[in-house]
């Protein structure tokens, strides 16, 4: 039977990492022959000057790390924004004003139904300009505008997913309002929404590489700069994309055993 | 009486496991060509999986089955020849909810032995009338009671003209009211000669019916025997004490 | 499509409609003044309509129009493509081959958890240097213009462009597939196991129980996610303006460069994928809504 969600948790590391790692392995492999046969020369071992330099015997953080700590940085502000943009959108979403219903509308339909690419150009061009914005602060309007839109619906599942029974219970127990909301309510529509949330954070991750065509210094930006320096496309290639994969499928395991602890609870 | 003649279907010394679990314990079985099999037991016995060892819908670990004179080894799967020979009725009917019952029934027939279209129909509908359905040929499935889509389930099997058809728990699943009009039409089909393997806790039906029930527990086969012998004197202490179960619940019930 | 259902849809203003209105004024008039008055920036709406709208030097195709339609042309066969993978991933997830269930359970993971710039920026080095002169691709493309009738014209685009073309389409539909094959796998796990089991016991074989038995009752699941990533296909497609594939956010970035009205450009050009996007979601709800008419819904 092919079940891949069953088993002990050891079992579900080993089917989500170890085997894809051991094929992604072949597969490098396979480009690694394929291109010496066309006589690429590989030079891994420059590569962990650009993780690490170490001058005598104190160590610092290359490039991709110094870039990989930007990529973090402005995902995590975008992250803190996006919540709010999010929350802020699916409110008034379920507000029972007709503006407030109307604004979250056309601000979900019109970054749904155009590219990051685009908004981000947008907004560096056009808005940046106009609000005397820098690259950073549109990077992460621009990232968390963009994420916002469908954080919101979590949001708005979230909390139309509230329990009646729960609040009329806390009600008819005579809690406040305020400690029906702090006790019962809100504990329970956060666990619900953390392993989704979870998956908005690797989205962000995941899409703040595009901020790299505004001049961010960030990990794409590092790799395509030592690329410009030094010629190494797939060493250097190949260890950003793994960098980003291990920062990704970090949060997702996360939010995997979130989900476990849970359904187990 | 199965001794003398080739069996259709023998199990020897077939144990199989589901990770650590043993579900089937050195299972010995050989069930006579035409002959009509009850099988029983608590719940997670391995009544189901010892019967999906039959159409290979289970594969066992050790030992070896024969059907229809094919030998089994372990992790075999059914040879071509045999596909379709050995129908199956579900406790979930599993019919396929997106095509009518004249399409359900003719699918096979067609894609397997090559049954032209019209032909394909013709047979079906000749066993929908024989499960006293055919008025809801062109119907879809989840328009028709329980009852009536367990029967067009076991008319979609025999349009397969299988030589063995395998039924689990046909009944299980369905409102009181209906489960006799099933068990009728599996009655009925005791006449064709056909083999039948029934899992079923329907003891009436059992005594009727079949020329031997099989009691199993935690995957041994406890205790075979004619269904006179075996509800009136059984012979071991775990089938008493699970008739007894059984027939205290219908009595109470 | 259904707004809050169980809120009143009469017009009746509350305190918030009040507030958020003054906000707007507000925001709004902030925005003017910055842009006239704050970095003095003129709009020029007409100069920059005639510029987008302008013949080339010999009165052929606007530029503007020749990047919508590369990317129309990206989009279709991305699309194309994708599926083609997308569904041969995702049944791979299924097969009895360990190997290959790895292989395309692998191949979704991956291209799902690395950003899509940084997955063509590695393709297409890989593409342009190895795989083009490994297939010997780069001869077929290098052909003399006039061998182009004018459908392939219509399909393919300018013949000097097919190799730019098929380099934008392999990106975006190696990323598209992974979450087409996502899409399809979680369609699949959706139907009963029955399903498949009374396929096998009546002996149907086996490519005609995923033709007749599951399939059809995975698209009506399969659906509506699917068109979700159509959509994204378009979007998605403007990245591989970056490996410099001729289509509308690569041709807006030369005309805004190239004309210094960089507002009107990019705004224009925002608002033509807004069109392509929004009329392609109400396009494919309906076809969605045509298809899965035909199979008898069930509970
Ligand atoms: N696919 C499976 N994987 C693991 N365990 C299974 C599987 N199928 C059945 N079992 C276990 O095997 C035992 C016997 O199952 P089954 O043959 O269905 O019993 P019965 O039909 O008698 O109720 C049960 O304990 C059940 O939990
Ligand atoms: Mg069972």
């Amino acid at each position: 039977m092919i079940s891949p969600l069953s088993g002990p948790w050891v079992k579900r590391v080993l089917s989500n990492w170890i085997q894809p790692a051991a094929m992604a392995g072949i597969l490098v492999f396979a480009v690694m022959r394929g291109a010496e046969n066309i006589n690429y020369r590989w030079q891994w071992y420059r590569v962990d000057d650009f993780l690490f330099t170490s001058e005598q015997g104190a160590w610092s953080a290359g490039p991709l790390v110094q870039g990989l700590f930007v990529t973090l940085e402005i995902s995590v502000l975008s992250l803190f924004l996006t919540l709010v943009i999010g929350l802020a959108a699916a409110l008034l979403r379920l507000s029972s004003s007709v503006i407030g219903r109307g604004l979250a509308r056309g601000y979900l339909e019109l970054i749904r139904n155009t590219p990051l690419l685009i908004q981000l150009y947008v907004m560096y061009f056009v808005l940046g300009p106009i609000l005397g914005w820098g690259q950073i602060t549109t990077a992460i309007a621009c990232l968390a505008a963009f994420q916002g839109a469908y954080t919101s619906e979590i949001f708005r599942a979230g909390l139309r997913a509230i329990p009646r029974g729960q609040i009329e219970a806390g009600d008819s127990l005579g809690l406040s309002r305020i400690d029906n909301y702090r006790y019962v309510i809100l504990p329970q529509v956060l666990r619900h929404m953390l392993p989704p949330l979870t998956n908005e954070a690797v989205s962000l991750v995941k899409n703040s590489s595009i901020v790299s065509v505004i001049a961010i210094f960030d990990l794409t930006t590092q790799g395509r700069n030592l690329i410009a320096d030094t010629f190494l496309t797939f060493e250097i290639w190949l260890t950003v994309a793994a960098i980003y994969l291990v920062v990704t499928l970090a949060l997702s395991t996360a939010a995997a055993m979130a989900e476990r602890r849970r359904a187990g609870a | 009486m199965s001794d003398e003649t080739q069996p259709i279907i023998a199990f020897e010394n077939v144990s199989k496991w589901f990770g650590t679990f043993q579900v089937l314990r050195d299972i010995d079985l050989r069930i006579g060509d035409g002959e009509c099999i009850v099988i029983c037991g608590p719940s997670g016995s391995g009544k189901s999986t010892l019967i999906r060892c039959m159409n290979r819908l289970e594969t066992h670990d050790r030992g070896v089955v024969r059907v229809e004179g094919v030998e089994l080894g372990p992790g075999e799967r059914l040879p071509r020849e045999l596909r379709g020979k050995i129908g199956m009725v579900f406790q979930s009917f599993n019919l396929f909810p997106h095509m009518t019952v004249l399409r359900n029934l003719s699918l096979a027939p067609m894609r397997n032995l090559g049954m032209d279209k019209e032909r394909a129909e013709q047979t079906a509908l000749a066993y929908l009338e024989r499960v006293h359905i055919g008025e809801q040929a062109e119907k879809y499935p989840d328009q028709l009671s329980g009852g009536q889509q367990q029967r067009v389930a076991i008319a979609r099997a025999l349009c397969m003209k299988p030589d063995i058809l395998l039924f689990d728990e046909p009944t299980s699943s369905l409102d009181p009211e209906m489960i006799r009009e099933v068990l009728d039409v599996i009655y009925e089909l005791t006449d064709d000669g056909i083999t039948m393997v029934c899992v079923t806790h329907e003891m009436g039906f059992a005594r009727k019916v079949s020329d031997r029930v099989i009691f199993m527990d935690h995957g041994e086969i406890v205790e075979s025997a004619a269904p006179d012998e075996f509800f009136d004197a059984p012979r071991e202490e775990r089938t008493r004490a699970f008739l007894n179960q059984i027939l205290h619940y219908e009595a109470s019930a | 499509m259904s707004t809050t259902g169980h809120i009143v849809s009469r017009f009746r203003p509350t305190r918030l409609d009040g507030i958020l209105l003054a906000v707007l004024i507000v925001v709004a008039a902030w925005l003017w003044y910055r842009s006239a008055i704050g970095v003095a920036y003129r709009w020029d709406w007409a100069q920059a309509l005639s510029t987008v709208f302008a013949s080339g030097e010999s009165g052929d195709t606007p530029f503007f129009l020749t990047g919508i339609y590369a990317t129309l042309r990206l989009s279709a066969w991305g699309a194309v493509l994708a599926t083609i993978m997308g569904v041969l991933i995702g049944v791979g997830r299924y097969s009895g081959v360990r190997a290959l269930r790895v292989f395309c359970g692998t191949y979704i993971q991956i291209l799902r958890n690395i950003p899509p710039l940084v997955f063509i920026f590695i393709f297409y080095f890989f593409i342009s240097s190895q795989l083009m002169p490994l297939l010997g691709l780069d001869a077929l493309f290098n052909r003399p213009a006039e061998d182009a009738s004018g459908w392939q014209r219509f399909l393919f685009g300018p013949p000097a462009l097919w190799e730019n073309l098929i380099s934008g389409v392999l990106c975006i539909s190696f990323i598209s597939a992974a979450y087409i094959a996502e899409v399809v796998r979680a369609g699949l796990a959706a139907i009963p196991r029955g399903q498949w089991e009374a396929g096998e016991s009546l002996g149907i074989p086996l490519l005609d129980r995923y033709r007749f038995v599951i399939f059809p009752q995975a698209l009506a699941r399969i659906a509506p996610p699917l068109t979700g990533q159509y959509i994204s296909l378009v979007k998605d497609s403007s990245i591989v303006s970056l490996i410099s594939v001729q289509e509308l956010t690569f041709v807006g970035s030369e005309i805004a460069n190239s004309s210094g009205l960089l507002f009107e450009v990019w705004l224009l050009v925002a608002f033509v994928y807004f069109l392509l996007c929004l009329s392609l979601s109400i396009l494919l709800r309906q076809v969605e809504r045509r298809m899965t008419r035909h199979f008898h819904q069930f509970a």
